[in-house]
Order: C-alpha cells, then structure tokens, then sequence
C-alpha cells in the first residue's frame, strides 16, 4: 500500500506526457512539461522517504543519542537540482514561443503548421 | 604544480569561465577571440593531461572522495573524443568565421553577436562533462545543460521554422532526458549510490550473471529500458529520429557541423558507457543486441532509401546522418569491434562536418535546394575540387578512409557469419553510391537555366577538412593504436 | 632494392604528364614537345623492364599497408604485356587527343589531358598490381576519372549516358566485385597474386563457382551480357576519350583483371576440374557474342556500331580465356592486343571523319573516300583486321584462338569464332560501303587534310596492326613466362 505513491507518480507523468504530445497550443505543451518533470520529483522524493522517520533537517543538538530516524537527505538535494534544471527549461522554451509568436502571431501549432505550408 | 592535478576538471570548467567572459564583452570580435583561446587551451590542458597522467585519470571534486562525492574520470573511452570535439569545436571557430558570421549571427540582432560564441561553449562545457564525469546525476544535469544551449543554437536560421525546430527538439529532448533520471531514480533505489564504477560493483555482486532469483531483477531490467529508451530518443535515433529531421533541415547548416557531428558520437558513448560501466552487460547483452541488430539493419533501409527519395541536397545529407547510426549500431552490436566502431564514429564525423560545410557555403548564396532547380554553380574551381573530394571521401569510394572501414565491416560480417546483415550493408552501400551520385549531379551538373551562383566565401574549412582526410587516411593505423582499446578485442 | 625504385620511377615519370598540361599554353608547341618526349621516355622505360623481367629479374614492393590489406606491385608476364601495350599505345594518343582538341574547339583542355593521362597511368598501375585489393582500388579509381571526360561538354544526353555508365559500373563492381574479394581476402588471409592459383583448397565446388562468376559479372568493364550497357551509354564521350578509353584502356583493364583472377587467383587446372564435365562458362560470352552482333547490324550511328563491336570482340577474347588452357589464355591476350590496335585505328579514322564532316550517321559516310582517300584506306585496313583476314593483326589472333578451340575439340567456340566473324564482316562492310560509295556530287574533290599528328598517330596504330606478326613473337616469348 505504500507503493501507492509511485502509480501516482506514473499517473502524473503520462498526464504530462499526453499534454505535452497532443496540445495545440505551445504553451500548454510548456505547462505539460513542467507536469512531467514534477512526476520525477515525486519519485525521487518518495524513494527517500523512510518509514518511521521524519524530514532530514538536523533538529538534534547531541548527534550521539538522537531518538529521531531521518529520511534520505540526497534525493531532496538531486530533485532541488531537478527543480533548477527543469525551470531553465521552461523558460528557454517560454523565450522560444515568444519568438514564434513575434515572427508568426500564433502559438497555435495547427496554424503555423497551416502557414508553412502556404 | 598542483593546477595539473585539477585537469579534469579545469577542461570542463575553462569553457564555462570563458561563455561568461563572452557574456559579458559586448564585443564580436574579442568573445570570438575569447572562444577561441579558451578551445585551445582546453586542447592544449587535455594533450598534456594524457601525456602526463596516461590513460586513467580520476577527480574528486573537493576531495570528497567517490561514492559519495562527484568524480570525474577520464579513461581511454572518453578522452579521446573529448580530444576530438574540442579539435571539432576549434576547426568551427577557426575556420569557420566568415561562414559564422554570413550564415547563423547574420539572422541575430546586431548587439547580441556576442551571445553565439558563449552560447557555444556553454554547450561545449556541456558535452565535456557529460564525457568526463563518473557520477550519474551529474551526467544527467551536464546533459541538460548541453541540450539547452543546442536548442538555442539550432533556433538561429535562416527561416523561422528553425524555431519551431528548435521547439520539437526542446520538447523531446526533454521527454528523453527525463526518463533518463527516472532511471538514474531507479538505479539509485537498487543499489543506493551514485556513482558509475560503485554501481558497476554493486551489480555484480549482487546479480553477477545468473538470471534467475532475485526479485529486483525486474527493477533493474525497467531501469535499463528507461535508460535505452532515453538516450534513443535524446540522440534521435532510429526509430525516433523524425524529430530530428524536421529540426535539422530547418536550421542554419553551419551549426549543424558541431551539432551534428558531435551529437551521434555522444549517443554512441552514453549508451557504451551505460552498457560495459554501469550495468553488467552480459545480463541483456543477448536480447540487447539482438534488438541493436534489428534496429541497425532497419535504419540502414529505410534511412538510406528516404536519402535516395529525397528532393533537397540538405535532407539528403541529414538522412545520411541518420543513417551512419545504422553502421555504429550494427558494430555494437558485435562484441569485438570497439576499435573500429571508434574508427567509423570519427570518420563520420569528419565526412559529416564536411558535407554540411559544402551545404552551409551553397546555402549562403541560394534558398533552393531542391535537387531539380537549384541554381548552378559557376566560376569557383576550387569549391568543385574540394566540393569532389569531399563527396568522393564521403562515399567510401576506393583510396579513402571510410572505404577501409567499409572493408572492415564487410571482412567483420562474414567472419561472423552474419549472412543477412552483409546483404544490408552491401544494399545500403549502393544506395549510398546513388545518393552521393544525386549529390554531385546537383553541386556539379545543375541547369543553367536556373540561374548561377558563385562561392566566394573563403574555402578554409574545406581544406582543412580535405586535409584532416588526408591525414586519417595516412595514419588510420596509428589512430586506431592511439585509441588502444584492449586489442585482443579488436579486429584488423 | 634500387630494381624496386625502377617502377617508382617510371610511375613518377608518367605522373610528369599530369601536371605538364597545367602549365603550357593550349596548343603551343611546348606542350606537344613535353608530352610525346615524356611518354616517349615512358615508354622507354617500361622496355627497360621487360628487358630486365625477361633476364630474370623480380621486383615486388608493397607501397602501404593495412593489416591484411596492402598496396604492392610486382613484375608478372601478364601485366607486362598489359603495360607495354598501354605505354605503346599512350604516344599516338597524346598525338591524336592533342590536335584533336584545337580542331574542334574543346574548351579545357588542360583538364581534359589530365584526366586521359591520369587514366593510362590508373591502367599501368592495375598491370603492376600484385594483389587483389591493389587491382580493385585502381579499378574503381578508374572508373571516377573517366567521369570528367565524359562529362566534359554537358548536355541533357551526356548526363543521361553518364548515369547509366556510372551506375552499372559502380553498382556492379561494388555489389559483386568487392564482396568476392572480401571473401576471399578473409577465408585466406591473403590476396597476392600467386601463379597457378591459391583458393583451391579453400572453397567447397559450388561456392568456388559463385565466386568466379562474382567476379566475372563484378568485373563489368569486360561487358559481359547483361552488364554490357555501359559501354553503348558511355559513347556520347568524344572521339579521343571513346577511342583511347572505352575501345582500349577501360575496357582492356575489364579483360586483364578477369585473365589475372583466372590465372593467379583461381589457377587454370582448378578451372578446368571445376568445369570438366561440362563447360558451361563458354556460353555466357557467346550469348554476349550473338547480341552483339545482331544489335551492330541494326544500328545506324558510326560510334554505337563501333561499341557493339567492341562488345563482340571483348566476349571473343572472353570465350577463348574461359576455354581454361594455357593456349587458350594466350590466345585471349593475342586477342586483346590485336583488338586494341585494330580498335584504336578505327575510332581515330572515325574521329578523323567527324573532325572535318561532323559525321554521326552511317548516311553521313557517304563518299568521305573522296575528301578522305588516305584516311578511309587505314580504315578499310583496320576493318579486314577486325574482321580477321589475313595477313592482319586480327587474323593471327583469331587464328591462334581456333586452334586453341580445336584443341579441346570445343566445337562449340569454333563456330561461334566463325559466326561472329561473319557477322562483323556484315556489319563493318556496311560502313565501308558507305565510305566508298562513288557519289556525283558538286562538292569539291579537294583532299581535306587533318594536321599531320593525327595523321602520325593513325599511320603508327596501323603501322602496329600490319607488323603485328612481329609483335607476337615478342608477346610469345612473355607468355613461355607463366
């Protein structure tokens, strides 16, 4: 029962998936990718998880007899990098819709397809 | 002096320090100059690093010893094609400035010139860490920032379907890189470390080679498929290469020989580093190369048949692109033939690098390139020489290097006993003769009544490329020496 | 050691050729000068060769190597004789191409000679090739340098007659020519040229039969039916480029490469034991033989006519090396050589024709006796070569490949010899009828004159193909050779 949170995170990457293939718009696609990259960060963070135990934030004054488990610090700080990375994405992806909208004045991708081959 | 013990990580560092310079110098000239005398300290450092250390090198950032800290290392897998693209990357500035500047910064406003060049080598810093580094999640965040540069540098065109390009690219590049760290996730729940050798270790002993028994046999297998699938669809190739020739055929032809040229050497090592480093091959190497097969024989149809069929010289070319996959591919899938794999990878490359000089420099002068009306080339001797030599080297055509690799190939499939794979290849190489033939009926014997044009963009690059031919046609013995490769594995 | 610098030198020599027409003005008398005195000295150094290969010299030396795969060349009495007639036949030539050029205002010249020179040195360097990779590189490379000739004015036709020379050559070679090497190259180790044959004991029959007949049909510069389309594709070339190239060069190298894997690869008695019930292997010139000849009887362009026949005579040649004796294989390089002289001499007088009466039909024939007297005379000569009456170059050869025949008791050769022969009669007494042909015109009787180095040139070739009982005695004394 407590694999439960992996289908989600399945769940949410194929939404992100189907978003970004099938919208007609660029920028829903954009918003489908950041969808899909949260799905990743959800596995991660969920592979750190320890049952039993709590945030991996340092509370303990005396390391020696610390009563507390803590979960996995390093897929809280590889997903931070995740967060990073993914959010560079969409703004390099967002500087190139602008772009496309300046030379074509549509993000319809129907459309430009529908301009090009005029 | 202590610097040299940090050359790991100073090659892959001077890039990024120099795309900040160029950032920041609002100037054409001195941020080219700036690139420039970055690449080449960075080859000179890499030569030296080799000569010095030999042929295994590891870095630990911060001393932080690996598994837990990042590593880099630098073994006889990548530092010779980290030599090769910073040459690569080197000949492009060098050699190519006036093409730079005609054909790819002509289409960005004035002010901004300087941005190119630091765009350029944060991509080049990119690819150098993906090549160096030993730790997973590193390789993954190097990728991501080797792809971001490229699809802004594949969204400068001449037509604004580059962006759109651009945008597909991004898109799928994406999709493929993160189902790359979905299975870097997975591998860290299976073995709980990071770091490539560590992993390798981890495997073994718990999985060696027996199939059966263990229960986290399936999370691994899911592991490496998330992997393959990634860097298949990251690297486009076959079957998931359609994305890439719409992006290519709409960019500015120049920027595709460094994109080009290094991207499929780069799929090729992921995907050998992830096989013979990470996991322990003999597991899938079976199944695994039965479907490397398949897809290697398909690629080679198909590719080459929709390069015959194709009405535009510059979709002819990229479909030869996509097509050198299959060759790569067919050799992976043979056990004792890294050597020549690398030898045919870098041939490639050179032969890639060429042909899309020849197109960025007919380009330059004409938007029609389709085969029936492009415009005839008159008055340039010298562009038809080096245009011929250039079309003979890439047709492995007799006296040149990819012929004897051809033979190779050929001598490698019969001692297997690889019947229907030496029909492939042989079917593929005609078809390869009648596009190169469509080529050269098109750069040499084009209508007049189309029109004329005249190459008057300096011939440098062609030359040195002609050169560089030459030059592994001479010496092919020597390089293939150079790249070592534990000859007991190697063919001829 | 310095023996081996002998061929280095002489190959350097010919390459002088190359470069020379860069650097003299079209048609001065400096060019002509450097040209004829270099290939004169060529040819006088492969004389100094055979000299030396006749009193016993060997002379092998590999130029580079690649693992199994190596560049070397070595004396052998074939590819002697091959060398000697290319050397021989380099001077009329240069003397026939170069005025021909100026009379009929062809542009560039200075690649076109680079090219025709670069040709004859491609076909030097496959007679001094000492193993099969060697042969092969020098072959392909053959075919890539008669490309700008062809080319060298282009029109929609030209284009057209290029593509399907170019794709059956290429295709073919590369389809069947180079997989059987790397067969062969990769069973044995090694592709030297050995006299008396080395894959006997390699292959099972039928795969030692698929490999020959890969190599007879990958080697399609011998135009062997139905690989043979190139050759009628490839005349839209001008006169020089078709004479020298398509009757002698190209098409000789399609004969000596399959004479060199008869001989030195498979060996003649390992053919013969493969064949001994019944030789089938005659059939598939004497196919070529027949069509041949019927599709010369139909045509009505001088040069296609030409090439049909040449297609005949090469399928000749074929017919008596595959009889697989050593008479046999004489008798086939008599032939070549005979061939190539009487070839030489018709295409030139055909060149001669069309210089001064731009003749493309046979109609356009008619009466050139008059303008022409002593031109048609060397053609009338070189017609009854070709067709084999004596005491002709034609004759000796056919002769000796009767007897050949008529050795094995292969009836079956011999009436195709005399069939053929019959047939060429046909065909080139039409031509002749043409020539001759008295007609009352108001057209000046006046003897239009070619400049006098074509004329040289002609008179050498036919000069070749009266004496050539003489000649034969010197190539007799290489064959006791092998």
């Amino acid at each position: 029962m407590q694999n439960i949170i992996y289908f989600f995170a399945a769940l949410v990457l194929v939404t992100g998936l189907f978003i970004m293939l099938t919208s007609d718009n660029y920028l829903r696609k954009i918003i489908g990718l950041g969808i899909f990259q949260s799905s990743v960060l959800l596995f991660y963070i969920a592979l750190g998880k320890v049952s039993g135990a709590i945030l991996p934030i340092d509370i303990c004054p005396n390391s020696a007899n610390c009563p507390y488990n803590f979960s996995s610090p390093l897929p809280h700080v590889l997903m931070l990098t995740a967060i990073v990375v993914g959010f560079s994405t969409m703004s390099v992806g967002l500087a190139l819709i602008y772009k496309i909208y300046k030379e074509y004045g549509t993000i319809s991708e129907s459309a430009i397809t529908q301009q090009e081959d005029n | 002096m202590t610097l040299i013990n940090h050359i790991p990580a100073l090659q892959v560092l001077i890039p990024f320090f120099s795309a900040l310079f160029c950032a920041l110098t609002f100037h054409k000239f001195t941020s080219w100059l700036i690139a420039t005398i970055a690449i080449i300290t960075n080859l000179v450092i890499t030569l030296y690093g080799i000569s010095t250390s030999g042929n295994f090198q590891s870095y630990s950032f911060g001393n932080w010893q690996a598994p837990i800290g990042i590593e880099y290392s630098l073994d006889y897998l990548n530092q010779p094609i980290i030599i090769y693209i910073n040459g690569v990357l080197l000949f492009f500035l060098l050699f190519g400035k006036q093409l730079i500047n005609k054909t790819i910064t002509k289409y960005i406003d004035d002010k901004k010139h300087h941005m190119f060049y630091s765009l350029l080598l944060f991509a080049h810093a990119g690819y150098l860490g993906v090549l160096s580094t030993n730790d997973l999640f590193n390789f993954y965040v190097f990728i991501e920032i080797s792809s971001l540069a490229t699809y802004v540098l594949v969204s400068k065109g001449k037509e604004a379907k580059a962006l759109i390009g651009a945008f597909d690219y991004l898109i799928l590049g994406t999709i493929g890189a993160t189902l790359i760290l979905i299975s870097i996730g997975f591998f860290f729940a299976i073995t709980g470390s990071l770091n490539i050798a560590d992993i390798s270790n981890i495997l073994q002993v718990n999985y060696g080679s027996s199939v059966a028994g263990s229960t986290k046999l399936h999370l691994l297998i899911i592991a490496i498929v998330f992997f393959l699938t990634g860097a298949i669809l990251k690297m486009a190739f076959f079957p998931l290469h359609f994305w890439m020739i719409r992006s290519y055929s709409a960019t500015a032809p120049f920027i595709l020989t460094y994109i080009a040229a290094i991207s499929s050497l780069l799929g090729i090592y992921m995907i050998m580093r992830f096989l013979y480093f990470t996991i322990e091959v003999n597991l899938i190497y079976i199944p695994f190369s039965l479907m490397l097969r398949a897809m290697a024989i398909t690629t080679l149809i198909i590719c080459s048949y929709l390069a015959l069929k194709s009405k535009n010289i510059k979709k002819i070319i990229i479909y030869s692109t996509a097509l050198q996959i299959g060759y790569a591919f067919l050799l992976l899938s043979i056990w004792p033939a890294k050597a020549l794999l690398f030898q045919l990878l870098i041939i490639d490359s050179v032969n890639k690098i060429g042909l899309f000089t020849l197109l960025a420099h007919i380009e330059n002068k004409t938007n029609n390139l389709d085969i029936y009306s492009i415009k005839q080339i008159k008055d340039s001797p010298w562009f038809k020489i080096l245009a011929a030599l250039i079309l003979l080297f890439s047709a492995s055509l007799p006296l040149t290097s990819m012929f004897i690799i051809k033979i190779k190939i050929f001598e490698l499939l019969i001692q297997q006993s690889l019947l229907l794979e030496f029909i492939i290849v042989v079917i593929a190489s005609v078809f390869g003769i009648l596009y190169h033939l469509k080529l050269a009926k098109a750069l040499f014997f084009a209508k007049e009544e189309n029109g004329v044009i005249q190459i008057d963009t300096n011939l440098l690059g062609l030359f040195a490329i002609v050169t560089v031919h030459i030059f592994t046609l001479l010496y092919m013995h020597e390089i293939a020496e150079m790249i070592g490769y534990h000859t007991s594995m190697t063919i001829g | 050691m310095p023996l081996n610098f002998l061929i280095i030198s002489t190959m350097l020599l010919g390459m002088i050729n190359l470069v020379a027409p860069f650097f003299t003005k079209e048609d001065s008398k400096i060019r002509s000068f450097f040209l004829l005195s270099i290939s004169i000295f060529f040819l006088f150094n492969v004389i100094i060769i055979d000299d030396l290969f006749i009193n016993g010299t060997v002379i092998k030396f590999t130029l580079l190597d690649i693992g199994k795969y190596s560049i070397a060349f070595s004396l052998e009495p074939l590819g002697l004789i091959f060398l000697t007639m290319l050397a021989a036949l380099w001077i009329p030539a240069l003397l026939y191409t170069i005025k021909f050029l100026t009379i009929n205002h062809i542009t560039n010249s200075s690649k076109y000679l680079f090219f025709v020179n670069c040709c004859i040195l491609l076909g030097c360097i496959v007679a001094l090739s000492a193993n099969l990779i060697t042969m092969f590189i020098a072959y392909e490379l053959l075919t890539l340098c008669t490309i700008p000739l062809i080319v060298h004015h282009f029109d929609k036709k030209t284009l057209a007659g290029l593509n399907k020379y170019l794709k059956i050559l290429l295709l073919s070679s590369i389809t069947l020519f180079l997989p059987a090497i790397i067969v062969i190259y990769s069973k044995i180790g090694t592709g030297t040229f050995v006299s008396g044959g080395f894959i006997k004991h390699y292959f099972s029959d039928s795969s030692a039969i698929f490999l020959l007949l890969f190599f007879i049909f990958g080697i399609s510069k011998a135009a062997l039916y139905p690989l043979h389309g190139w050759l009628p594709a490839a005349m839209v070339a001008s006169y020089p480029v078709s004479a020298l190239l398509h009757a002698v060069v190209v098409v000789k190298t399609g004969l000596f490469c399959i004479y060199k894997v008869l001989f030195y690869v498979f060996g003649l008695e390992y053919l013969q034991y493969l064949f001994s019930d019944f030789n089938w292997l005659v059939i598939l010139p004497a196919i070529t033989i027949l069509y041949s000849s019927l599709q010369a009887l139909k045509c009505n362009e001088i040069k296609m006519i030409l090439a049909y026949s040449t297609i005949n005579q090469l399928s000749i040649a074929l017919i008596s090396a595959f009889l697989f004796t050593p008479k046999g294989l004489a008798a086939a390089v008599t032939h070549m050589i005979s061939h190539s002289f009487s070839k030489i001499c018709l295409f030139y007088s055909a060149g001669n024709f069309y210089s001064l009466d731009r003749t493309y039909y046979l109609t356009d024939l008619t009466g050139i006796n008059k303008n022409m007297p002593k031109t048609s005379a060397i053609f009338l000569i070189a017609t009854l070569s070709l067709i084999g009456i004596p005491p002709f170059a034609g004759f000796i050869s056919k002769f000796y490949i009767m007897v050949a025949a008529a050795n094995q008791q292969n009836l079956l050769v011999m009436i195709v010899i005399a069939v053929s022969s019959l047939f060429s009669a046909f065909y080139m007494l039409r031509v002749l009828r043409f020539i001759y042909e008295p007609i009352k015109t108001k057209n000046n009787n006046t003897e239009k004159t070619v400049p006098i180095f074509m004329f040289i040139s002609l008179v050498l070739c036919i000069i070749f193909v009266i004496c050539f009982f003489f000649i034969q005695q010197v190539i007799n004394i290489f064959l006791t050779f092998m």
